[in-house]
């Protein structure tokens, strides 16, 4: 099976969201754990992911602070703040719900 | 994620951009390094650019970079921004100027709390005299439409103790005064209601003024004790406690500049001249309910009595200036808008010249939104520019001009002595008509054609770009504009000019020139009685005329203020009942106000006290008391005193006719009275009027010093030239002057703008001129060629003005002296003279067009 093409639109911010609920990571770190998360599946294209950061920051729900990668270079590393926290509940809930009504309709029609 | 938050960490982006950018640049490369395929990352100045937008401030970078690109353009083109700027920052002072004197005079209010709820009331129309018993008014009954009654009557108090003796300014004020008017102690505090219980011990306030003058400021002249002699009752004397100071600049009265030396608490009733009505009162409800409440208490109404009449305490303070501020401020915006289109005929030119330039960034990819952004940032520039230049200049302009303005319009800004200045009525103003004037600007370089045509534009390099029709039309149009607002101005500068002349040449029956007025008092306690004070006025007239070496006149009522209408009676046949000016005065008045003696004699030594009364009438009143005889040996009643109302008793026997006499320009009681100041009861105040000759500063110092060798205790109040107090003269002058420097500014730019625009014009078609004349055309027929589109525009700017100039007489209306609000001379003489400069203007750039030599230039290009 071929790899899927970009997101689901609104879906980045969510993911972003949930891997950095799981440890803080730099940005090339985000893409890859998307990738690996989706075995392959899903790929964060770079051009979307340094808005969507900025977004986050912008909408303080992640907070960035100077770090060192694994391969010694200087990066950013982003935290996911309280209030990114209830933010990905909240997506979460919404993208469950939406799947779900989407699957229902699929299966009934 | 709340909006605050969101817009405080936008905020700290935008003073953190630098670093920011900084971190994402490192962070991105990192990126790419760990990449295993690093040409997969992309753009990243695309994509740091991208990331940049989310935090919404790249406008801001954007504004940036016109405004430098627009100082940049600017820069290169020095002559049109300087001429930009300079013509925008006079017009825009100039204009600014004008709205912070009328913003002075009409918006601001009295300095007083409700001041809008201040009324004078006037109880005498129509006639001179109000009805009597009018102290005894029961402002309890009107309660519900007059908040408080403000009563002040104005008392004299000389001063003696602890220094030299000083006539003050006093008040005996009510309670309704210190409230109604919000009179605040600056120190100690004001009067307690027991103060103003008739037992009570004397309390007063005083200025602040007298208070660092005649008390050096010190704090504890509160609670201080000391005599004063007070009105003409008890000459000894009587003692004061001081219980507060004034504010400073505090006053009351006719300007803000009587300033009130003393305040002491009204005992006795006194009749009410001022109210602050309740909020939400109408004039007519309260003048009707006021009417009743003196017609309950009023004696002798006369059956034409139309009650009480009610007027606006800031009207009455400003009605005379108004016509002349509007007028100031209408000619001011005009002028601005004129230097405003003259800026726009060059910004329109400037456009036409960058048509290459505008191709050129259009070829290398800029949009029609970088170009009108470049433009408008340009116009922008220029405006914020001007407008910075504006406040500063408009603040020292006023701070050399307000006391000169103040004294022409004859009294200071109702909020004090030279309060006029740059406030935020100003600057708002100021503000809107900027941003006004940016805005057109803006729209301006919108009109020209900067993209079709491309290729062509590009082609054309070597010669100027292309002009079109309906720029030519646009040009026109704003020409003409400005010729027909330079008309406007000038019809009414010239009308203004001819009313002066009017002025001048006409003849009041009196000589001004070199007169000087002076007035004098004389404390009670010296002069108690009518001999003695005869006895003052007589030395110091005798002193006075030995010092100035000339004539000199006593009398009791100055020209140039409207007199009061008298009753006064005869014994002829005409009309027995009649109202004349009366006015009382020494021997050789007629001789130094240069008024003509018709018939009879003027006053003598011999009409004095205990001979027989005698009068003069002038023409005026002869013919109304006795239209068919001679006025002379006829018998006539007047007043003895200036206030009274009922002729004295006294028939006294016309002994002379003399001119009549217009106390002001627009005086239509000529009848007058004169009777010898030596048969009326004296004053205690003297005014007299004498020649100064070429030498009047010095004089005044000598009269001084006469009056005080005279009599110590006697005080000089004042000495005036009288020519200063024909503020109506003074007034249309001061307009004159104004209209005249506005107007040929006007005048000047708008010949500028059509010198400029067919300077252009020509160079534009100068190769066809080259062509013509090589082929046989004559210069003088090259020259009208060019001449005939400029003198369209000219006709067209020429009639609109006329037009338009209808409109400045009737704003001018008032201003007026002796000239008709349609004024046919000053038209002619206004466009003759526009036509004149304006042909000037079209027919030299023309004459120099046609003057190239064609050989050279066809060559050339």
């Amino acid at each position: 099976m071929p790899r899927i093409d970009g997101l689901p639109p609104g879906t980045l911010v969510m993911l972003i969201l949930r891997v950095l609920a799981a440890q803080p990571l730099h940005g090339y770190a985000i893409a890859q754990r998307i990738a690996i998360l989706s075995a392959g599946q899903l790929s964060v294209e770079e051009g979307s992911l340094y808005p969507a950061l900025q977004k986050l920051l912008l909408k303080g729900w992640v907070k960035a602070s100077a770090a060192v990668s694994e391969t010694g270079r200087a990066v950013r590393e982003y935290r996911l703040t309280p209030s990114g926290r209830k933010q990905l509940a909240v997506e979460q809930e919404t993208y469950r719900r939406t799947a779900d009504a989407i699957a229902l309709v699929l299966e009934t029609a | 994620m709340s909006s605050l938050g969101e817009a405080v960490r936008r905020a700290w982006y935008l003073l953190n951009r630098g670093r920011f950018d900084r971190a994402l640049a490192n962070e991105m490369d990192a990126h790419r390094a760990m990449m295993r395929d690093p040409a997969r990352f992309g753009n990243t100045l695309r994509l740091r650019e991208r990331s940049r937008d989310v935090w919404g401030w790249t406008w801001v970078d954007d504004v940036a970079r016109d405004i430098r690109l627009a100082a940049r353009a600017l820069r290169r083109t020095p002559g049109f921004t300087a001429v930009a700027v300079s013509s925008l920052v006079l017009g825009l002072t100039l204009a600014a100027s004008a709205v912070a004197v009328a913003n002075a005079y009409l918006i601001r209010s009295l300095p007083y709390p409700a001041a809008d709820r201040l009324f004078h009331v006037m109880y005498s129309p129509p006639g001179p005299y109000e009805p009597g018993g009018l102290s005894a008014l029961d402002w309890n009954a009107v309660r519900d439409v007059v908040e408080l009654p403000i009563t002040a009557s104005s008392t004299n108090f000389s001063l003696g103790e602890g220094g030299p003796e000083q006539q003050l300014r006093a008040l005996r004020v009510n309670s309704g005064f210190i409230d109604g008017l919000g009179v605040r102690a600056a120190l100690g505090r004001s009067f307690t209601r027991e103060e103003f219980a008739p037992t009570s011990d004397q309390a007063i306030m005083i200025g602040h003024a007298l208070w660092r003058d005649r008390f050096g400021a010190d704090s504890g002249v509160i609670g201080r004790v000391f005599r004063a002699e007070i009105g003409e009752r008890r000459p000894e004397g009587e003692t004061f406690r001081i219980v507060g100071v004034l504010p400073p600049g505090f006053w009351f009265g006719r300007e803000s500049s009587s300033v009130v030396d003393v305040l002491l608490p009204l005992k006795e009733p006194a009749t009410t001249y001022m109210v602050r009505l309740r909020e939400g009162v109408s004039t007519p409800a309260a003048e009707r309910r006021l009417t009743e409440a003196a017609r309950a208490v009023a004696t002798s109404l006369t059956p034409d009595w139309t009650g009480v009449h009610l007027e606006s305490a800031h009207e009455r303070y400003v009605s005379q200036v108004r016509p002349i501020l509007l007028g100031a401020t209408i000619a001011a915006s005009i002028v601005l808008l004129i230097a405003c289109t003259n800026v726009a005929v060059l910004v329109l030119l400037r456009a036409v010249h960058r048509q290459k330039e505008m191709a050129v960034r259009v070829a290398l990819g800029a949009g029609r939104r970088q170009i009108v952004r470049l433009l408008v940032a340009e116009s922008g520039l220029i405006c914020v520019i001007a407008v910075a230049l504006v406040v500063g200049l408009t603040r020292s302009t006023l701070r050399v001009l307000a006391p000169l303005i103040e004294r022409q319009l004859g009294r200071p800004a109702p909020r004090g002595v030279s309060l006029i200045g740059v406030d935020s009525n100003v600057l708002i103003v100021t503000a809107v008509a900027a941003v006004v004037i940016a805005l057109s600007l803006c729209l301006v370089p919108l009109a020209t054609p900067w993209q079709r045509h491309l290729a062509d534009t590009l082609r054309n390099a070597g010669r100027h770009g292309s002009d079109r029709r309906s720029m030519h039309r646009l040009r026109a149009i704003l020409i003409g504009f400005e010729l027909a607002g330079s008309i406007v101005l000038l019809v009414g500068c010239g009308m203004m000019i001819r009313s002066v002349v009017q002025m001048v040449t006409t003849d009041l029956g009196f000589r001004t020139k070199d007169l000087a007025r002076v007035r004098l008092v004389i404390p009670a306690r010296v002069y108690p009685d009518a001999a003695t004070r005869y006895a003052f006025y007589r030395r110091v007239t005798e002193r006075a005329e030995q010092v100035a070496r000339a004539k000199v006149a006593l009398t009791t009522w100055p020209p140039y203020a409207e007199s009061m209408a008298f009753p006064v009676l005869g014994d002829g046949s005409g009309d027995p009942r009649s109202t004349a000016g009366v006015s009382a005065i020494g021997t050789d008045y007629f001789t130094v106000l240069g008024i003509a003696i018709r018939e009879g004699r003027a006053f003598t030594a011999q009409d004095r006290e205990g001979t027989e009364p005698v009068a003069v009438v002038s023409e005026a009143m002869a013919r109304r008391l006795w239209p068919t005889s001679s006025a002379l040996g006829h018998r006539v009643r007047a007043v003895d005193r200036v206030g009274t109302a009922t002729p004295s008793t006294t028939w006294r026997t016309v002994v002379g006719v003399v001119g009549d006499v217009r106390q002001t320009y627009t005086d239509s009681e000529i009848a007058d009275v004169y009777v010898p100041i030596f048969q009326v009861p004296p004053e205690r105040y003297v005014t007299f009027y004498l020649k100064t000759g070429a030498r009047p500063r010095s004089l005044t110092t000598a009269l001084r010093a006469t009056v005080a060798e005279t009599d110590p205790q006697a005080l000089v109040r004042d000495v005036i030239r009288v020519e200063d107090e024909n503020r109506r003269l003074a007034g249309t002058r001061f307009l004159t002057a104004m209209l005249t420097a506005f107007a040929a500014f006007a005048a000047f730019l708008a010949v500028v703008g059509m010198y400029g625009v067919i300077a252009y014009a020509v160079r534009q078609r100068q190769r066809e001129f080259a062509i013509r004349i090589a082929l046989g055309a004559t210069r003088q027929a090259v020259t009208a060629l060019s001449m005939r589109s400029g003198g369209v525009v000219l006709a067209i700017g020429l009639a609109l003005g006329s037009v338009a100039a209808a409109g400045a007489g009737r704003v001018l209306r008032n201003q007026l002296y002796g000239v008709p609000p349609f004024d046919v001379w000053s038209l002619a003489g206004a466009g003759s003279l526009m036509a004149i400069a304006g042909l000037l203007a079209i027919w030299w750039p023309a004459r120099k067009a046609a003057r190239v030599d064609p050989v050279k230039l066809l060559n050339e290009q």
